[in-house]
Parts: structure tokens; sequence; C-alpha cells
């Protein structure tokens, strides 16, 4: 009897403990989501819920006309995606993240930052 | 319901448990139980080319059935038609460069591997207790395997591991369970009508109870154990449509335990070596009729099963941070 109690213990400690759920979401961004930077970051990273799969997730970074400022294919390793920026002056930049998680399902988000350059 | 994904999904768990039951129930139910047939006795060898039969089509419905769903989760993952699927090479990026095409082509090269064996041993009477073993181990590895290519995969750390862990045990002994059933339908039909196989039909009756017995044990522990970690809160259980869908497998399957309970305490205990044939003839009936509707349940658990795959778990439904969302 004892033992089973320590086993559920275990079990649910280990299911309590745990971050990731199905399905890959954000977890965090540099620059964070929403946050003002004093200088423009030469890249933007992203860290998951879940491990990704490289050839199907993607990022975007565009700048508040709407023109792309990232510097293309993101590199994707584990559950991070990072891709680089070009050289962008103060304002608000979108970043647009279509993640494939290795569970293959689809999850798509959007954020932004602001570089204050004044 | 729209999601032809989900037809292809049920059809191929339904295959690959069947396939995979019907290799099991032959290996450690059948055979064993054939051995204590009257000389003359003519259902072993009816039953035997039965359950090739099974088998056969069940492996050959797997086939297909996991061709349709890599072609629809290929589509979904490139957000492409049918056509340009394969036009634009998108099978071979899915097939050689995610989680889900290693997954399939392993599962491929055991289907492959099992036909090969199950042809071989088949041909050959006699002693074939190596080809026995390898194709159960390869019956299982084809079940097993269902569960890397859903949703107890790509978490990080313990679960990482754990997770899909507990998934393969409990795709093994759901194939052991509700892919026997059939089987023993079909032994339990092919014996009623023959004297010779009472005695048979009784050992087969208690050596799948007793099997029986373990895999609804570890269908519990591990099915505890997916719940914990995709719908593990009272709310995720009775506010989502994944939680819901969960508990209305978990109910379906405690009927079937009911009823497993029923056919072990009250029915196969009436099966006695020195019993009149009338009253054995009662029960081996009653016992083929609870077997037909305990695997109408099974199947029922599967086509949940099959939505629940395309189902985003109800955990991460109620903790889904805003600005982003599941978009499959």
């Amino acid at each position: 009897m004892q033992a089973r109690i320590i086993v559920l213990s275990l079990l649910l400690a280990a299911a309590g403990t745990s971050a990731a759920r199905a399905h890959a979401f954000l977890d965090h961004a540099s620059p964070l989501v929403g946050s003002t930077v004093a200088t423009a970051p030469h890249e933007v990273a992203l860290t998951f819920t879940q491990s990704l799969e490289a050839a199907f997730s993607s990022v975007q970074v565009t700048d508040a006309k709407g023109a792309r400022v990232d510097l293309g294919k993101a590199q994707i390793s584990g559950n991070t995606m990072r891709v680089g920026i070009k050289a962008a002056g103060p304002g608000r930049y979108q970043v647009h993240w279509h993640a494939l998680s290795v569970d293959t399902h689809k999850t798509e988000g959007n954020f932004s930052f602001t570089v204050g350059g004044q | 319901m729209d999601d032809p994904l989900v037809y292809a999904r049920a059809v191929h768990f339904a295959a690959t448990i069947v396939t995979t039951g019907a290799i099991f129930f032959s290996v450690f139910i059948a055979e064993p139980a054939f051995s204590k047939t009257e000389a003359g006795a003519r259902s072993p060898a009816i039953l035997r080319a039965l359950f090739a039969w099974v088998v056969g089509i069940g492996l050959a419905l797997a086939v297909i059935s996991g061709f349709a769903w890599f072609v629809f989760v290929a589509q979904s993952m490139s957000d492409s038609g049918f056509a340009e699927v394969f036009s634009e090479g998108v099978v071979w990026t899915v097939l050689l460069q995610t989680g889900f095409g290693h997954d399939w082509l392993a599962r491929l090269v055991l289907a492959g591997l099992l036909a090969a064996v199950l042809a071989v041993s088949f041909q050959r009477r006699g002693r074939r207790s190596l080809s026995d073993a390898v194709a159960v181990v390869l019956a299982g590895g084809l079940a097993g395997t269902l569960a890397l290519a859903g949703h107890a995969v790509g978490a990080l750390g313990f679960e990482g591991f754990v997770h899909p862990a507990a998934d393969f045990v409990h795709l093994v002994a759901a194939a052991a369970w509700v892919g026997m059933l059939l089987p023993l339908a079909l032994l339990l039909t092919a014996v009623a009508r023959e004297e010779a196989s009472t005695v048979a039909a009784h050992a087969a009756i208690w050596r799948f109870s007793n099997v029986g017995l373990v895999t609804v044990a570890v269908l519990l522990v591990t099915g505890l154990i997916n719940t914990l970690y995709l719908a593990g809160s009272i709310a995720a259980l009775t506010e989502t449509d994944y939680g819901r869908l969960l508990l209305l497998k978990v109910a379906l399957f405690l009927i079937m335990v009911a009823i497993a309970a029923v056919n072990r305490q009250v029915l196969s205990p009436r099966l006695l070596p020195d019993g009149s044939a009338a009253e054995s003839r009662k029960v081996l009936s009653r016992l083929r009729r609870n077997a037909t509707i305990e695997a109408g349940l099974g199947a029922l658990i599967i086509v949940i099963v099959a939505v629940l795959g395309v189902t985003p778990p109800g955990l991460h439904q109620q903790t889904m941070p805003d600005m982003q969302h599941h978009s499959h």
C-alpha cells in the first residue's frame, strides 16, 4: 500500500513539475514579448515549450511599415528558433512565428517589441 | 470530424491493433490451447487459416491507411494540396527530415519484416518458436511505435522520455487485449461446432482471461500517466473537448472491464472438465457474445482515440497563452 502511494506521488510530482504540454507554444523570447529595448537587437530568439521540426518552422520580423528586417532562414535547434536582424532603427517591430511541433501539430503567434531610439 | 485525418487514424489504429492482437492470440493463446484438442479435431486447421487471413488483411489495411495518414500530415505540415505534396517533394522532406517521417519509415520496415517472417513461418510446419518470438516482437513494435506519432512526443526533459515510453506500453497492451477479442470470438465460434475441441476452448478462455488481467492493469497505469500529462486537472477533464472525450473513453473501458470481470468470475468457473456438454455450450456461447460486445466497445474506443489525436489536449487548451493559437 505504501509503495503504491509513493509511486502515485512520484507520478503526480512528475506531472506537476513539467511545464511542457503537447503542442509547441512560445515559452519566452528575446527581446521579451511586448518589451522596449534601448538598442536594436542583432537577432530574435524564441524558446518553445516543445521540440520543433526545423523543416516546417519559421519566423518573420517586420518593421512598422511591414518590411521584413530578418535575415531569412531561422536557425532551429531543439525547442529554440533564432533569426538574425538587419541593422534597424527605432520603432515598433512585429514578430510572426510559425511552429511545427515534433508531435505533428502546428501553432502560430505574433508579438511585438519596440526599439527606443531617442 | 470533417478532418479526413480522423478516418485514416481510426482505420490505421484498428488495423494495427487487430494485426498485432491476432499474432499475440495465435502465439500465446491459440497454439497452446490447440495442443489440447483431441485427435481428429478440425477447428485448429480452420482457425490457423482464419488467423492468417485476419493478419494479412490487417497488415494490408494498416499499410494503406498509414499511407493516407502520412499524406494528410504532409499536406497539413506544408499547407499544400494533395498534388503539390508529391510534385514538390514534400513527401521526401517529411519522410527524411521530421520525427513523424522517421517513425513512419521505421514502422514501414517493421510491417515489411513482419510480413516476411509470417510468410516464412506459415509455409514451414513443425517447430516455429523462433519465428513466433520474432513475429511477437515485430508486431508489438508495430503497435507501440504509434506512440511516436502523437501527443506523447515533443516534451522536454523527464516528460520527453516517460510520456512516449508509457504510451508505447499502453498501445502494446491495448493491442494485446482489444486486438485479441476478434480472434477469441472466431475461436469460440469454431469450437462451438466441435465436441473434440471443448477442452481446448476451456484452456483458451482461461489463458485469455489471465492475459486480460495483466493488460488491464498495464492499461490503467500507463493510461493514468498519459492523462496526467495531457489532461491532468479536473477542469481539463470536464471543461475541454479533449477531457470529455477522454472521460467517455474511460467509461467505455470500464464497461469492458466489467464484462471481463463477469466472464472471469461468473461464466468461466462454470466450464468444468467433467461438466455436461450442454452447460459448456451455453457458457461458451455467452462468452462469445460478450467477446463480440467487448470488441464493439473496443472499436468505439479506437474511434475516440482517432479524434483525440487531432484535438488539442485539455491541459494546454486551458493554459494556452494569448496571441498564439493551435492552427492544425
